[in-house]
């Protein structure tokens, strides 16, 4: 697992897109007529003054983490050392926190794995835009269960019949409406 | 009046009409389970078939059916983490959790029994209140209103006391969200860059599925690991969940009873109510500071309270000015007026439709507990999904998450909208940054404006001398400054027992 309370390169990026947006809203609302210009003045320039402040005390986190991970790297290779010199316990000890590390790592989600979700995401948004809701749904039923569940043919299908006769039922019955498609235009 | 209210005893329990309670409730319930649609669509859909009936048979299906979606959307809170509408939440912050711990049922069978007192609770403050609830309603101005509001806010900082700063700056970024549209004050579009889909703003319910169940889904089917981490003993905790429900009795009452107050209010919105309650809750509750957002039971069983009381509430405007406090009830009261059914003092005139008022509260009642009973069957069985590895269901919940955010406004930009929002709500989730205050500012924020701004045109600086805002500062005060020295206990107690631990 990470350590939750350090201060990495993305958190950094992520507090100067806040403050992009605060600045960019700032700079739009003056230009907005009165009445309507004031909290969104009022609000982005406090945003903004956060923003600069968060700014500064991630930075000041990640150089205190930088120092504090010299002495560390310092201690451990100073245990090390003794080790070698005495032998056992050090050893003991070090193997045992680089398994907890290890063991801890194994939780982390490989980005892979992130990207790979993603595109099954977006890939149906790409296939509900050309072939319409109903097919886009149960053709991404069908494929996520074989891909990623390991389901047999038999039950992939009969999922994504299931999916193609629920939404059909609630778009009847409720007047559910789902997004046109390029098929939609294309055949009406 | 009391013999009205006897009178109107067995129009409800006529066999027909009491069908039509329990046919309200089970597709109240289906829509509650789906993820994204609320009580407005449920009203939207049955509103056709009402039309013709007599006016109690009407009003028995629309209430059965509005009062089972506040109990029913639990489901997909707690089990999924999930928000199934706009009022529920808050009860993912602490049901979630639970469901990953492996107590599902208990987290369930904790929010069915709050749900079904705060339910009853608010259907007594209606009975009670009617005579009353004129001069309560027109005390509140926009001064007050504005005063509620940003109580509302300041629940920020109660709610991300992990990190402050981060959470203040979600919550402006919130606010900054809930700015874009057209402005309540004056003639003019914000942020929108012609685009005409934002002209009305971005849909709370497509940010909330965004900011939440976009990310929830991508981790899960990412690390291919079921919801919950432990075996399935959680399945059994209904029991226990219950009786968490019943020690809390306290906690109950009060956040009905501020659910109840909120949804007396038109334009309010019962969605800062689950937040004020959520933040109280975890601001008085012993060792709430440490436990809420952790899987704590009173996380759960406070905001649920709350969501259902506000229902009876909800009701006093409607019926009594004809100001519908929201969409659905807007909807309710299109189906009031095809019954020749006039909003107003009528209401509460016997010779006239006090019975109609009545057969209300009745259903409310004999609703919430239908809704509970259904909702305790069902939780056995759909809890079950905390269990299964997410491949096997998740590729469904997508399907039902695209569906839920296109029906917003049936644009292609809802579904932009989501997939914007669910790429946000991952970085924020990674980089551990507070979601809830994103929707607390979006929700919060454009009202907050508004009020101040007609509170400003009306009274210039008077409106701060007002003795209803003079209390609400007070209140808001002291949460402030309870928040702060509460915080800076908290951080020493952990600050010690960290030392503690170490010298060991």
């Amino acid at each position: 697992m990470r350590n939750r309370a350090a201060v990495t390169k993305p958190h950094l990026v992520f507090a100067l897109l806040v403050l992009a947006v605060f600045v960019w809203g700032f700079i739009e609302a003056t230009g907005f007529a009165a009445q309507g210009r004031e909290l969104p003045l009022l609000v982005s320039s406090v945003g903004t003054v956060l923003s600069v402040l968060l700014l500064v005390s991630y930075v000041r986190r990640m150089k205190r983490t930088a120092s504090a991970d010299a002495v560390t790297s310092g201690d451990v290779r100073e245990a090390l050392l003794g080790s070698r010199l005495s032998g056992g316990d050090a050893v003991a000890d070090s193997a045992d926190i680089m398994q907890q590390v290890e063991d801890e790592e194994d939780e982390e989600i490989p980005p892979r794995r992130v990207a790979i979700v993603s595109a099954w995401i977006l890939g149906y948004l790409v296939g509900i835009y050309v072939l319409g809701f109903l097919l886009a749904s149960t053709i991404f039923v069908i494929m996520c269960l074989r891909v990623e569940a390991k389901a047999g043919w038999i039950r992939a299908v009969l999922s994504g019949v299931a999916v193609f006769l629920f939404v059909d039922t609630f778009n009847y019955l409720l007047g559910i409406r789902t997004p046109e498609s390029v098929l939609d235009l294309w055949i009406f | 009046l009391f013999d009205t209210f006897l009178d109107s005893v067995p129009l409800i329990f006529d066999p027909y009409r009491l069908g039509l309670v329990v046919v309200g409730v089970l597709i109240g319930t289906v829509i509650g389970i789906l993820p994204g649609l609320g009580g407005t669509v449920g009203m939207a859909v049955l509103l056709p078939f009402v039309f013709g009936m007599d006016p109690y048979a009407g009003v028995a299906l629309l209430i059965g059916m509005k009062v089972v979606t506040n109990t029913a959307d639990t489901f997909p809170a707690v089990l999924l983490g999930v928000p199934g509408s706009g009022g529920v939440q808050a009860t993912i912050l602490d049901g979630y959790p639970m469901a990953r711990k492996g107590q599902a049922g208990r987290a369930l069978g904790a929010a069915f029994t709050s749900s079904l007192l705060g339910g009853l609770i608010g259907a007594t403050f209606l009975l009670a209140l009617l005579p009353v609830a004129r001069p309560i309603v027109m005390a509140m101005a926009s001064p007050e209103l504005f005063m509620l509001t940003f109580l509302g806010l300041t629940m920020v900082a109660i709610l991300s006391q992990g990190s402050m700063l981060t959470g203040l700056l979600a919550a402006l970024l919130g606010v900054m969200i809930g700015f874009v549209g057209a402005a309540p004050n004056a003639p003019i579009y914000r942020y929108t860059y012609e685009t005409l889909y934002l002209y009305e703003g971005f849909s709370i319910v497509v940010v909330a599925l965004g900011l939440f169940a976009v990310p929830e889904i991508v981790q899960l089917l990412a690390a291919g690991k079921s919801i919950s981490k432990v075996p399935p003993a959680g399945l059994t905790g209904q029991r226990q969940g219950m009786l968490d429900a019943l020690r809390n009795k306290w906690l109950i009452l009060r956040s009905s009873m501020i659910g109840a107050a909120s949804g007396l209010i038109p334009g309010f919105g019962g969605g800062a109510a689950d937040w004020m309650v959520y933040g109280l809750a975890k601001q008085t509750s012993k060792g709430g500071r440490e436990t809420f957002g952790k899987g704590d039971v009173r996380g759960v069983i406070a905001p649920d309270a709350a969501n259902n009381s506000k229902d009876g509430a909800d009701l006093v405007p409607t019926l009594l000015f004809g100001i519908p406090g929201g969409a659905s009830m807007a909807l309710f009261l299109v189906g009031l007026i095809s019954f020749g059914i006039q909003p107003g003092p009528s209401m509460l005139d016997p010779e006239r439709n006090l019975d109609v008022t009545y057969v209300i509260i009745w259903t409310l009642a004999i609703g919430n507990i239908a809704a509970t009973a259904i909702c305790f069957g069902l939780a056995r069985y759909v809890a079950r999904l905390s269990y299964i590895p997410p491949a096997t269901f998740m590729p469904f919940l997508i399907v039902l998450i695209v569906l839920a955010a296109y029906q917003s406004t049936r644009e292609w930009g809802d579904l932009v909208t989501l997939v914007l929002f669910g790429v946000l709500g991952y970085v924020m989730k990674e980089l551990d940054w507070a979601r809830v205050p994103v929707l607390i500012g979006m929700v919060l924020g454009p009202a907050a404006e508004g009020f101040l701004v007609i509170s400003w045109q009306q009274y210039g600086w008077t409106w701060l001398a007002r003795p209803l805002v003079l209390v609400f500062a007070v209140v808001l005060a002291a949460i402030l400054l309870s928040s702060f020295v509460g915080g800076r206990r908290s951080r020493k107690r952990r600050t010690a027992a960290a030392l503690e631990e170490a010298s060991r």
